[in-house]
């Protein structure tokens, strides 16, 4: 008596699983190609691991740049424990951002996660854009630039500030050409990314 | 005796006592058994897929308000509702169904559902727990036992019929 089972067991009927399951499927697909057609936006925030973007032109307005230093969850972070896990970063904003030909890996040991976007005629569009980079490269122009304003008031787009008596500018518009960053950090509110494509390949962009 | 004690906590029903690791081993698995394991395991996997990759800045991603908000929200209600699954199966239909609501709204929210990843794991915990029912045999072999208070209403724990 002491061994009977106190409480029913139970099982997995497959056929009343595949209810749900095929309803998922379905709606995961709706959602790819809704997201590769641009018409629905998602949203990103990655970081911990270093990872490179490349675009083959950002346009972008209401942009403001900001130094500033990026912490990983805590000091053993092994990407960054030389430095304490700690990351001096360079903040870039962009308002609304139309970017080209967008390319981003992540490393995940050993293999590169790559997503491309915005190969065809429509661009990437991306709203709230900020990027913590330790490098950016590319041939930029930028428009009715500020350099040195208060990174404490920077108006471009209000929400995202620095921290004040420190080093900022801004400009109204942006143009980069061949933009090449290693980020630790990406967020924005909304992205679109037709013509999505995500693999892995063992080099990255 | 292996039976609950009278107030035991419903969360954590097992384990009984226990002599040796073969009996640790059994006991597991019925314990396992009891409740819809592997599909709230694979829920609570998914949402920790996403977390792992959405450690974004805490300060930088504060500045995105509610938007960002919901790219940690989403995987940790997955976290949640996994655990909630495997301690609390009585109300398994209702965490399944909200899981996978939460797994499809993680592709908008979570780096495209954890770079699908964590976000299939967390459509698989979800319809496997969706499926996952008590079977007759046990039911009608096990003692009219548990709680006491259930004993007057009948010795029926499931909650469906078929």
């Amino acid at each position: 008596m002491a061994t009977k089972p106190v409480k029913a067991e139970g099982r997995v009927r497959y056929r009343r699983a595949a209810i749900p399951g095929l309803a998922a499927l379905a709606t995961t697909g709706a959602l790819v190609v809704l997201t590769a057609q641009g018409a629905l936006g998602v949203q990103f925030a990655i970081s911990g691991m270093p990872f490179v973007v490349t675009a083959d032109h950002l346009q972008g307005n209401n942009f403001q740049q900001f130094g500033g230093l990026d912490n990983a969850i805590d000091k053993n972070n092994p990407w960054l424990k030389s430095s304490n896990g700690q990351a001096v970063v360079m903040t870039s904003v962009i308002g609304d951002a139309k970017i080209t030909n967008l390319c981003q890996s992540v490393n995940l040991v050993g293999i590169n996660l790559v997503i491309r976007a915005g190969t065809g005629s429509k661009p990437v569009e991306a709203t709230n854009l900020v990027l913590d980079s330790t490098d950016l490269s590319g041939d930029a122009s930028f428009n009715n630039i500020q350099i040195g304003r208060d990174a404490g008031d920077l108006t471009e787009v209000p929400s995202v500030q620095g921290n004040k008596y420190t080093f900022a500018q801004q400009a109204d518009s942006v143009s980069i050409d061949n933009v090449r960053q290693d980020s630790y950090a990406t967020t924005a509110s909304t992205f679109s990314l037709p013509g999505l494509s995500m693999s892995f390949q063992s080099k990255g962009c | 005796m292996t039976e609950h004690e009278e107030g035991a906590p419903l969360l954590f029903p097992e384990p009984p006592a226990l002599e040796d690791s073969g009996g640790a081993r059994r006991a597991f698995r019925h314990w396992r058994r009891t409740r819809p394991f592997w599909g709230g395991l694979l829920v609570t996997l998914g949402g920790g897929e996403m977390l792992l990759l959405y450690r974004a800045s805490m300060k930088v991603s504060l500045h995105m308000g509610l938007y960002g908000i919901a790219g940690y929200a989403v995987p940790v209600m997955l976290v949640v509702l996994g655990l909630l699954l495997i301690f609390d199966p009585p109300h398994r239909l209702f965490y399944s169904v909200l899981s996978l609501l939460f797994a499809v709204a993680s592709w908008m929210t979570s780096n495209l559902g954890g770079f699908l990843l964590g976000m299939l794991l967390a459509m698989t915990g979800a319809s496997l727990a969706f499926g996952w029912a008590e079977t007759q045999q046990a039911e009608a072999e096990s003692e009219p036992v548990g709680r006491p208070e259930d004993a007057p209403r009948g010795q029926s724990v499931s909650v469906e019929g078929t």
